[in-house]
């Protein structure tokens, strides 16, 4: 009984030291945030290029019309002016082009091409 | 019999005559609601009335005092939309001003001092043009999903039906009411997303009182089966109010067909070989039935996002010596056509603005085209009997087989644009006013003065007969709406995107001449 009592503390021990463990380190999936600045008829990113893994890009619309974010598949929530929202995505390394899916703004230049690395 | 109709279309599709003979007369009367004649010396109806005119000889504004036009109130504007917060007509019907805004946002004004009445809020965001109907005692319009009517003293919903089939379809356009009836369409895309397949443009007529459906129209020719590929395709729809002749005859002018140019699998429209009908096709209906009577495509295969989207314009010109019902018609592809309102037969047409690569077929690498993608004729023509109107804009897009971008820098905001006065027995071109920015401010007539609005915010008044500038203002913001004249008074809704005016303040401004 005391053997088999000793055991188990062990496992929960070993259990709790990795889960503390987890805890106290980086995750394993890197997180970047990027800045997106939604203009008539841009997007500026403060950066071209991120760390492969979790990404949230948090969109905020300077303009006077409605904007979105899509990239890898995902799509932003459709904001108003002044409004802000964000979109996490997990990226590869490679390249993603992103555009705004807004009637024709992406012709109009809300388009660009995010490298992860 | 409708299945003849379309295989004999089609075969005349096939050997090039792209007009299919009128079948029967319409059994509609095309009656307007009672308030459009009570209401004639204001301005009851997006066009003014069902002809799509946009010229009134009831407002006291001429060339005479035009240049003593000064703001009298000023209204904020707030929901905003793709391309700004307003890109719609005011209505004006007894002492009160309805509008809405890019948000699907419904307001009534004190017509005299611009106070708010009553609003009704959506909150549901339009790729634009909207805007409001009246009619039989409701406020007509749409969301991006659903037609609705109001109540005209409150705003209270009285009925609303949802039209979308799916989230790749929307609404932007002004509803048309006429014989106990509610006109709107559907497009195929909304404000998230645009042209994403799967989208079909169905005009839907309503029973005024309850929303019923009376009968609808597939704008795509084969419907579901979207030309070959429903999945990638899309097209069709109305942006702006069709016209409606005392006969009884529906006039539409429908929308482009999409993907365009292509996709990379699919260059030059190849997911969708053939004409594409009735995609940029000026359609004759059976107002009471949806019956087609004829049609004419005017761009076949479109591949440059060419609609033939403006609100056809009736009139009447003499052909052949005898008096004749007309349809203008006009649209991104920058022409302008009449065509025998009996049967299509055409008149003539005529090239506005500038061209440049705008026929055929596009190559693999980037050419320089006129009009671009969001040129040519954007908006509402005027019709005052003399000459006809027509905003223009010239914005070059650069194209190819697969690909669309802005040829300058400027992007959207790299346009000029005109107003160009036609002489509407042989299409002649009477004057031609150049201006900055583009116009996407449609033309509205009062007396002898054309009224437009640019990009830029500002608004101008010519002469109709030369075209000379009488006046001009310079609006709290750009322009994409379509001015309205009541009485002493011109309604102007600023509020479109753009860095042309600092600090720009988006509203809908009354100036006024006394």
């Amino acid at each position: 009984m005391k053997l088999y009592s000793i055991a188990v503390l062990a496992a929960l021990t070993t259990a709790l030291i990795a889960a503390g463990g987890a805890a106290a380190r980086p995750a394993a999936v890197s997180s970047t945030t990027v800045r997106v600045t939604a203009k008539d008829f841009f997007f500026r990113l403060n950066t071209k290029q991120v760390r492969h893994g979790r990404v949230t890009f948090v969109i905020r619309n300077a303009s006077s019309a409605l904007h979105n974010f899509a990239i890898a598949g995902h799509r932003s929530k459709t904001i108003g002016p002044g409004k802000t929202t964000r979109l996490t995505v997990m990226l590869k390394r490679g390249r993603y082009p992103y555009r705004c899916t807004v009637d024709s703004h992406a012709e109009l230049g809300m388009k660009g091409v995010l490298r992860a690395t | 019999m409708t299945r003849f109709i379309l295989a004999a279309a089609l075969a005349a599709v096939a050997s090039g005559a792209l007009a299919l003979g009128s079948a029967s007369p319409s059994t509609s009367s095309g009656a307007p609601p009672p308030e459009l004649t009570q209401f004639a010396n204001e301005w009851p109806a997006h066009n003014l009335n069902l002809s799509n005119t946009r010229a009134t000889t009831a407002s006291s504004i001429n060339s005479t005092n035009v240049t003593r036009l000064k703001p009298k109130w000023r209204f904020r504007l707030k929901g905003a939309g793709a391309f700004g917060k307003f890109s719609s007509n005011p209505i004006v019907l007894g002492n009160t001003v309805y509008l809405q805004d890019l948000s699907s946002n419904v307001y009534a004004l004190n017509r005299a001092t611009g106070a708010l009445e009553w609003k009704h809020t959506f909150g549901r965001s339009s790729v634009g043009p909207n805007g409001v109907a009246y009619g039989y005692g409701k406020l007509y319009g749409a969301t991006d999903r659903a037609a609705f009517a109001l109540d005209p003293a409150n705003g209270h919903v009285l009925w609303s039906r949802t039209l979308i089939r799916n989230g790749h379809e929307g609404i932007d356009m002004t509803p048309t009411v006429y014989d106990g009836t509610v006109l709107v369409s559907t497009i195929p895309g909304n404000a998230r997303a645009f042209y994403a397949g799967n989208g079909d443009g169905i005009v839907y007529a309503l029973d005024a009182q309850t929303g019923a459906t009376k009968w609808e129209f597939n704008t795509i020719s084969d419907g579901a089966k979207l030309w070959g590929n429903a999945r990638v395709n899309s097209g069709g729809g109305l942006w702006y109010p069709p016209a409606i002749d005392s006969a009884g005859r529906v006039f539409l002018a429908v929308a482009n067909p999409a993907p365009f140019p292509g996709t990379k699998r699919y260059p030059d429209g190849s997911s969708r070989p053939g004409p594409d009908l009735y995609t940029d096709t000026l359609v004759a209906l059976d107002g009471s039935t949806g019956k087609l009577l004829w049609f004419r495509q005017v761009v076949r295969h479109d591949i440059r996002d060419y609609d033939l989207q403006d609100s056809p314009v009736l009139g009447t010109i003499p052909v052949g010596g005898v008096p004749t019902e007309v349809v203008f018609a006009a649209g991104k592809m920058g022409r302008v056509y009449a065509f025998e309102a009996a049967n299509g037969q055409p008149i003539w047409q005529r090239a506005v603005g500038e061209h440049r690569n705008d026929l055929g077929r596009l190559t693999r690498w980037p050419q320089v085209v006129l009009p671009g993608e969001l040129g040519g004729v954007e908006t509402p023509m005027a019709y005052d009997g003399s000459s006809l109107y027509v905003p223009v804009v010239n914005l070059p897009f650069r194209y190819t087989s697969t690909s669309v971008k802005p040829a300058s820098r400027a992007g959207l905001f790299g346009g000029t644009g005109e107003l160009v006065a036609l002489n509407p027995v042989n299409g002649s071109v009477r004057w031609r006013q150049r201006f900055a920015t583009a116009d996407y401010g449609a033309a509205t007539v009062s007396n002898d003065v054309i009224f437009t609005a640019t990009f830029n915010g500002k608004v101008f008044a010519l002469d109709a007969q030369t075209g000379a500038r009488l006046w001009s203002a310079q609006a709290p913001a750009g322009v994409n709406g379509f001015p309205a004249v009541d009485g002493d008074t011109l309604l102007v809704g600023a509020a479109a995107p753009g860095p042309y005016v600092k600090h720009a303040s988006d509203q809908l401004v009354a100036y006024s001449i006394n």
